[in-house]
């Protein structure tokens, strides 16, 4: 539609407003938790790394890292079906493995347990072991499964991704004065300040919450619409093949062969990748005349989040086979999940990622406030809707921090030989989560919110403090070492609690304001045109 | 320095912002530059972020890098400007002279 027919039906404006609030508002709870987690999701492996203090790796080369291990493997498990090896690399610094053992011919044998995954000291090839948790991988998949049993867990977070997308197509057509409000944020005025920071969060970092919902749906698209595949495929096997490549599906021989080095191997692949490094390694029937290793390539440094593989010959070291180049679809559907991820960035793109993730979070929270401040009348019981509507926002806009923030004390305060520990871990998260969302609901909303912000301030600017009670390698000791990952974690976490505490000051000022400046300032205007735009 | 487009996106956001007219209503200082002035410096500055960004970030990731820094920029100069209209203009200023004081050995 042509802008003047836009400004001349103001019923389209006035439609994709109550569009964009109400699909805002259902969604946004969910998608404030998806925004946030996703964002500290960018610090995944570091998260890892700061939840098990106990390893800290010098990184080494991939050769000498897949050498180590693959000297572990051939102590540990000479005969074993498959080896697969997740090579370090900068961020992560662990190698680590995983053995498939060959099943059992007899056939009323009881299969053998599934081996755990097992982690060494890249250097050396020894068997690293620290106190369990899940780490950052906890954040990354509550981002899209939202711990929910799967499917149903990815369908809720593609829903609230689809209503995410339309609300920012229905955002954009009915903030009609986008570039004139660009720098505009009024404080202390009420609703007029909500809006203004909605509209600043939403439409600074415009190119970022647009690019991150739609690949973010994108990653997904198998899962969400499987028939164009199903129609084309027969069997989803054929349809794996052709985008990624056959993967060796050799029978061992029986007939014993020593396993070629691996080294060489990587420095041939890292050629042909025009100095790229691999991520994985798999051996297929190690020491056997059939045996074959194939590395995948990582995504460090590439757009395109799925790089190729190269099959070589275990005993030889011939290459046999190479994915093949990825056509224009799989290249696209690459680039997308690259972007979504950032897994090609470096430190200042990443930083700059995370920054940006953190204004969509803003952007949904100061909606949802937004929504709320709008509806409320001041002096008046509000509806139900809106009292449930300001208590789900006291749940989601301050008592997830305390979660998460509970959910890192959880990992220090734990004992390290605790059962089933990394569980505990995602447990207390929730509990506090949920348990402070439900005790907030006993007090009067404005001290819900200064009250639960504070728990969360308290509880971010305490982790630095449990981290050097609990571990040697607190803020100072760590700025001393030069253990940078370590300072800048404790010193986010600080910013964090300042943060939040700031907005439990902010809180209680407006709760403490005499109720008359309060009404001055959330004079109601011409609803639709406070919606619309701002004078 | 990889930051440098960073710098140059906050610069050019400076301009535009002090091209609007309630910002020019708001810092009084005596003769600012006329709006058509800071529009082109704005333009000339991302301009030059976009090359920096590129030749700093690659001809793939350097786009990537142009939109989330132009993004990034705006951030603290929104928080700036609504606290402190003139620090963020001085910010503005300092920024460019610290991308392109690099700029010029090279």
């Amino acid at each position: 539609m042509s802008k003047a027919a836009l400004n001349d039906a103001p019923g389209v404006r006035q439609s994709m407003a109550w569009i964009h609030g109400w699909l805002g508002l259902l969604a946004g709870w969910i998608l404030f938790a998806m925004f946030l987690t996703g964002t500290a999701s960018y610090f995944r492996p570091e998260i890892t790394r700061w939840m098990q203090p106990e390893i800290d790796l010098r990184p080494v080369t991939a050769a000498t890292a897949a050498d180590t291990a693959v000297a572990h493997l051939q102590k540990v498990a000479p005969t074993a079906e498959q080896w697969f090896i997740s090579l370090p690399d900068a961020r992560t610094t662990a190698t680590r493995i995983f053995i498939r053992e060959r099943p059992n011919p007899d056939p009323n044998a009881k299969p053998a347990p599934r081996r755990p995954e097992l982690r060494l000291a890249p250097a050396t090839g020894e068997e690293v072991t620290a106190r369990d948790t899940r780490g950052g991988e906890h954040f990354y998949r509550f981002h899209f499964q939202l711990q929910i049993p799967h499917p149903w867990g990815r369908w809720l977070a593609g829903l609230c991704a689809m209503a995410m997308l339309t609300a920012i197509i229905s955002g954009v057509i009915t903030h009609k004065r986008i570039f004139v409000d660009f720098f505009t944020l009024r404080w202390s005025k009420g609703q007029r300040s909500w809006l203004d920071a909605h509209n600043a969060s939403a439409v600074i970092a415009l190119p970022f919450h647009a690019m991150i919902t739609y690949t973010g749906l994108i990653t997904l698209v198998a899962m969400y619409m499987p028939w164009p595949i199903q129609a084309n495929y027969k069997d989803p096997a054929t349809f794996e093949t052709a985008v990624f490549g056959a993967e060796p599906d050799a029978e061992a021989s029986g007939r014993l062969a020593a396993l070629t080095p691996v080294a060489p191997l990587i420095a041939r692949a890292s050629k042909e990748w025009g100095g790229g490094t691999p991520a994985t390694m798999v051996v297929r029937n190690p020491n056997d005349a059939a045996a074959t290793v194939t590395l995948f390539q990582n995504s460090r440094d590439r757009l395109n989040a799925r790089g190729g593989s190269i099959v070589f010959s275990g005993v030889d070291g011939r290459q046999l086979s190479t994915s093949p180049p990825p056509g224009p679809a799989a290249e696209t559907s690459g680039v997308m999940l690259g972007l979504h991820t950032g897994s090609f960035a470096g430190p200042v793109l990443r930083w700059t990622y995370f920054l940006l993730g953190l204004a969509g979070t803003a952007m949904v929270g100061t909606g949802l406030m937004l929504w709320t401040v709008k509806r409320k009348r001041p002096n008046a019981v509000p509806f139900f809707g809106i009292g449930l509507a300001e208590r789900l926002n006291v749940g989601a806009i301050a008592c997830l921090p305390a979660g998460m923030a509970a959910f890192l004390l959880a990992n220090r305060l734990l004992p390290a030989t605790l059962q089933s520990r990394g569980d505990t871990e995602v447990s207390i998260m929730f509990w506090t989560w949920f348990g402070l969302a439900a005790l907030a609901c006993l007090r009067p909303i404005r001290r819900a919110w200064t009250e639960t912000l504070a728990v969360a301030a308290v509880a971010f600017l305490a982790l630095p403090l449990v981290n050097a009670f609990t571990t040697d390698r607190g803020l100072f000791r760590s700025f001393v070492h030069g253990d940078w990952l370590f300072v800048a974690f404790d010193l986010a976490m600080l910013a964090t609690g300042a943060l939040l505490g700031f907005a439990a000051w902010r809180a209680a000022q407006i709760s403490s304001r005499p109720a008359r400046s309060r009404r001055a300032a959330a004079r109601p205007a011409n609803p639709l045109r406070e919606a619309v735009d701002a004078p | 320095m990889r930051l440098e487009p960073a710098l140059l996106s906050y610069a050019a956001l400076a301009c535009l912002a002090l091209s609007s007219h309630r910002l020019r209503r708001d810092v009084a200082v005596g003769r600012l530059p006329t709006v058509a002035t800071l529009r082109a410096f704005a333009v000339a500055l991302l301009v030059l972020a976009a090359w920096r960004a590129i030749h700093a970030f690659g001809p793939y990731q350097g786009p990537v890098a142009f939109i989330g820094m132009v993004s990034m920029a705006g951030l603290p100069l929104v928080l700036l400007l609504s606290r402190w209209p003139r620090g963020a203009l001085v910010t503005g200023l300092a920024a460019a002279a610290m991308a392109l004081g690099t700029l010029i050995p090279a």
